[in-house]
C-alpha cells in the first residue's frame, strides 16, 4: 500500500526532530505541544512541494536539453534564482518579507533569465557544452551576489542561509504559502509538457516534423522550469542534485516516456527532500544539518556515477 | 504544377558560400513515388528539408498548395512526415512509444504491423539494430500520416543499414503509400530503389540535371555528367532490375 506508506512516512517526518511529536494514549496527539505543528508543518510542506517542484523541473529540463546530466542547481538557474532573491532582499527587505508574492517572483524572475541565458548559451550544444554553460552562468550569478551581499549587510545572513539551502528551518506559515502553490502549480503544469518532451528526444528537427513546436515548447518548459525553481528557492534555498537524481530514479522506475516519468520524479523529489531534512534534523542531537548536505552526500556521487556512465 | 501534391519553383538555397541547390523546379503528385538522386553534396537533403517546411524559400516551396515554412507545426505534419537520414532518441523508449510520437498508440501499432515489426513493439529502441531502428522510426512517420491520401512521405536515405528483405519492405510500403493516394519522395544512393519509383530526379552540384522515367534519367549520358562513372539501369520482364556500369 504505497499510500498508506506515504502517510506514515509523512507522519514521521512531521514528528520526527528536537522538538518531537508523541505517541501517546490519545493517539498520535498534538497534546501539549500543539504549537510544535506550526512549526513543523511549514517546514515539511515546504520540503514536500520544493522536491516536488525540483523534481518536475529537472524532469523537463533533462528532457529539453536531451541531457541525462541537466539540473537546475548545475545549469545555473538556482545561480539566477538566488541572485533574483538576494537582490530584492538587499534593495527592497521590507517589499521581500511584507508581501507573499515579491520574494518568489523575484526568485523567478531571476530563475527566468538564468534560463534564457542557458536556452541562448547550451541548447544544441553536447554535454559539455551544456555544463560549461551553466557553469559559466553559476560563476556569473554567484558573482553579482556576493557583489550584492557587500552591498548590503543586513540581507547577508538571510542570503547565506539560502545559499547554504538551510530556508527550510525559517519558513513560517505565511511565508510558506506564496511558493508553495507556486511550486504545485508550476510543478502541475509542467505535466501538461510531456507529449512535447517525449518528441524532443527524437532532436529539434524531428520533433518539429512530427508536429511540435519546439520554439514554443522550449520556452514553455524553460519558464515552468524557472518557476519551479524560484519557488523552491524560496522554500529551501539552493538545494542542487535533486533535479539530477528524481528524473533517474522514476525513469528507472516507470520508463522514460515523460507522461509518467514527470509525475512520479516530482513525487520522487518530494520524498527525497523531506527525508533529507528529516535526517538533517535528526541525525545529530541538538545540531541541524541542512537537507541540502544530505542531498548533495547522495547526489554528487550519483553525478559522478551518471557521468561516468553516460560520458565515460 | 498547381494539382501538384508538393512542388518547388526555381529554388535557390544557399549554405553560407555554397549553392545548395540552384534553380531547381520540380513537382510530385498524389500516387507518385519520386526518387532523387545524386553524388554526396548533390542537394538531396536540402531539396527534401525545403519540401517538408524547414528552409525558408521566399514562397519557392509549395506543400498543398501553401509555403510549408509558414505553417504551424501541427498543421504541417498532418500533411507530410519526414523521416530523416540519421533518425536518434535520447531516451531509451520503447518501439512502440517511439512509433507512437506523431500519434497515437493504435496508429503506432498499425504502422509497426505494416512494416512487420509487431514482435519488436516493446523492445528498448537501444537494444534494436540500425536497420530496426530506422524502421521504427518509419513506422513513427506512417503512423503520422494516418490515411496517407494526399500527403506526403519525405525519406532521406531510407535503405541505409537495411539488409535487402528490410529494404524490399520499404519498397512495398512505398508503393502502397503511392497506390492509397500519397506522394513520397525518395532521396537515395541506391539507384535499385531509385529505378523501381515512377520517376527520378538527377541532382548534380545543386542543379536538377535530368527528371523523367528511370529509363530515361538513369542512363550512362546522365550518370556519368553526375557521378563521373556511366551507370545503366535495365528492367527485365520479371521487374528485375539491374544496374551495369559502363566499360
Amino acid at each position: 500500500m504505497p499510500a498508506v506508506r506515504a502517510l506514515a512516512l509523512l507522519l514521521l517526518c512531521l514528528g520526527a526532530g528536537a522538538l518531537a511529536l508523541t505517541l501517546g494514549r490519545d493517539g498520535f496527539g498534538l497534546g501539549d505541544n500543539g504549537e510544535y505543528i506550526l512549526i513543523r508543518l511549514p517546514r515539511v510542506v515546504g520540503a514536500l512541494v520544493a522536491g516536488w517542484a525540483l523534481g518536475t523541473a529537472g524532469a523537463a529540463q533533462q528532457g529539453l536539453f536531451r541531457n541525462p546530466l541537466a539540473d537546475p542547481g548545475l545549469t545555473g538557474v538556482f545561480g539566477g534564482s538566488i541572485l533574483g532573491a538576494t537582490l530584492v532582499l538587499a534593495f527592497a527587505p521590507d517589499a521581500a518579507w511584507g508581501h507573499a508574492w515579491v520574494l518568489p517572483a523575484s526568485a523567478a524572475a531571476g530563475a527566468l533569465a538564468a534560463t534564457a541565458l542557458l536556452l541562448a548559451l547550451g541548447r544544441g550544444r553536447n554535454t559539455a557544452g551544456l555544463l560549461l554553460a551553466g557553469l559559466g552562468i553559476n560563476a556569473l550569478t554567484g558573482a553579482a551576489t556576493l557583489l550584492v551581499m557587500t552591498w548590503a549587510e543586513e540581507a547577508r545572513g538571510s542570503i547565506t542561509t539560502a545559499q547554504l539551502g538551510s530556508w527550510l528551518g525559517m519558513l513560517t506559515l505565511e511565508i510558506t504559502v506564496a511558493p508553495a502553490l507556486l511550486g504545485i502549480v508550476a510543478g502541475l503544469l509542467i505535466l501538461t509538457l510531456h507529449r512535447d518532451l517525449d518528441r524532443l528526444a527524437l532532436g529539434e528537427g524531428a520533433a518539429r516534423h512530427a508536429g511540435t513546436d519546439t520554439q514554443g515548447a522550449a520556452w514553455r518548459a524553460a519558464s515552468l522550469t524557472a518557476l519551479a525553481a524560484g519557488a523552491a528557492t524560496c522554500l529551501c534555498g539552493q538545494v542542487a542534485f535533486v533535479g539530477l537524481l528524481a528524473p533517474h530514479v522514476a525513469r528507472r522506475l516507470v520508463g522514460p516516456a515523460h507522461r509518467w516519468s514527470l509525475p512520479v520524479a516530482g513525487l520522487c523529489g518530494a520524498l527525497l527532500v523531506t527525508v533529507a531534512d528529516t535526517l538533517g534534523r535528526t541525525v545529530l542531537p541538538g545540531r541541524a544539518l541542512p537537507a541540502s548536505a544530505i542531498v548533495a552526500l547522495v547526489g554528487a556521487p550519483a553525478f559522478l556515477w551518471i557521468a561516468r556512465r553516460h560520458h565515460g | 504544377m498547381d494539382d501538384a501534391l508538393a512542388s518547388v519553383h526555381d529554388l535557390t538555397v544557399r549554405h553560407g558560400a555554397r549553392l545548395a541547390l540552384d534553380g531547381v523546379t520540380l513537382s510530385v503528385a498524389a500516387g507518385e513515388r519520386l526518387a532523387v538522386v545524386g553524388p554526396n553534396g548533390a542537394g538531396k537533403s536540402t531539396l527534401l528539408r525545403a519540401l517538408a517546411g524547414d528552409l525558408e524559400t521566399a514562397g519557392c516551396a509549395r506543400l498543398g498548395g501553401e509555403d510549408p515554412a509558414r505553417l504551424p507545426a501541427a498543421a504541417l505534419a498532418r500533411q507530410r512526415a519526414f523521416l530523416e537520414q540519421s533518425p536518434a532518441c535520447a531516451w531509451d523508449f520503447t518501439a512502440l512509444e517511439v512509433a507512437a510520437l506523431g500519434s497515437g498508440p493504435g496508429e503506432a501499432r498499425a504502422a509497426l504491423a505494416a512494416l512487420g515489426l509487431e514482435s519488436l513493439a516493446a523492445r528498448r529502441i537501444d537494444a534494436l539494430s540500425g536497420g530496426e531502428q530506422r524502421l521504427v522510426h518509419l513506422a513513427r512517420c506512417l503512423a503520422q500520416l494516418g490515411d496517407p491520401a494526399g500527403k506526403l512521405l519525405l525519406l532521406d536515405e531510407p535503405t541505409a543499414s537495411l539488409d535487402p528483405a528490410r529494404a524490399s519492405a520499404l519498397q512495398a510500403v512505398m508503393e502502397r503509400l503511392a497506390t492509397q493516394g500519397g506522394g513520397v519522395v525518395l532521396a537515395t544512393h541506391d539507384l535499385v530503389q531509385a529505378a523501381a519509383c515512377d520517376r527520378v530526379a538527377v541532382l548534380s552540384g545543386g542543379r536538377l540535371t535530368a527528371i523523367g522515367k528511370p529509363a530515361d534519367t538513369l542512363v550512362p549520358a546522365v550518370t556519368r555528367a553526375a557521378w563521373g562513372v556511366g551507370l545503366a539501369v535495365s528492367r527485365d520482364a520479371a521487374g528485375r532490375v539491374t544496374v551495369t556500369t559502363e566499360s
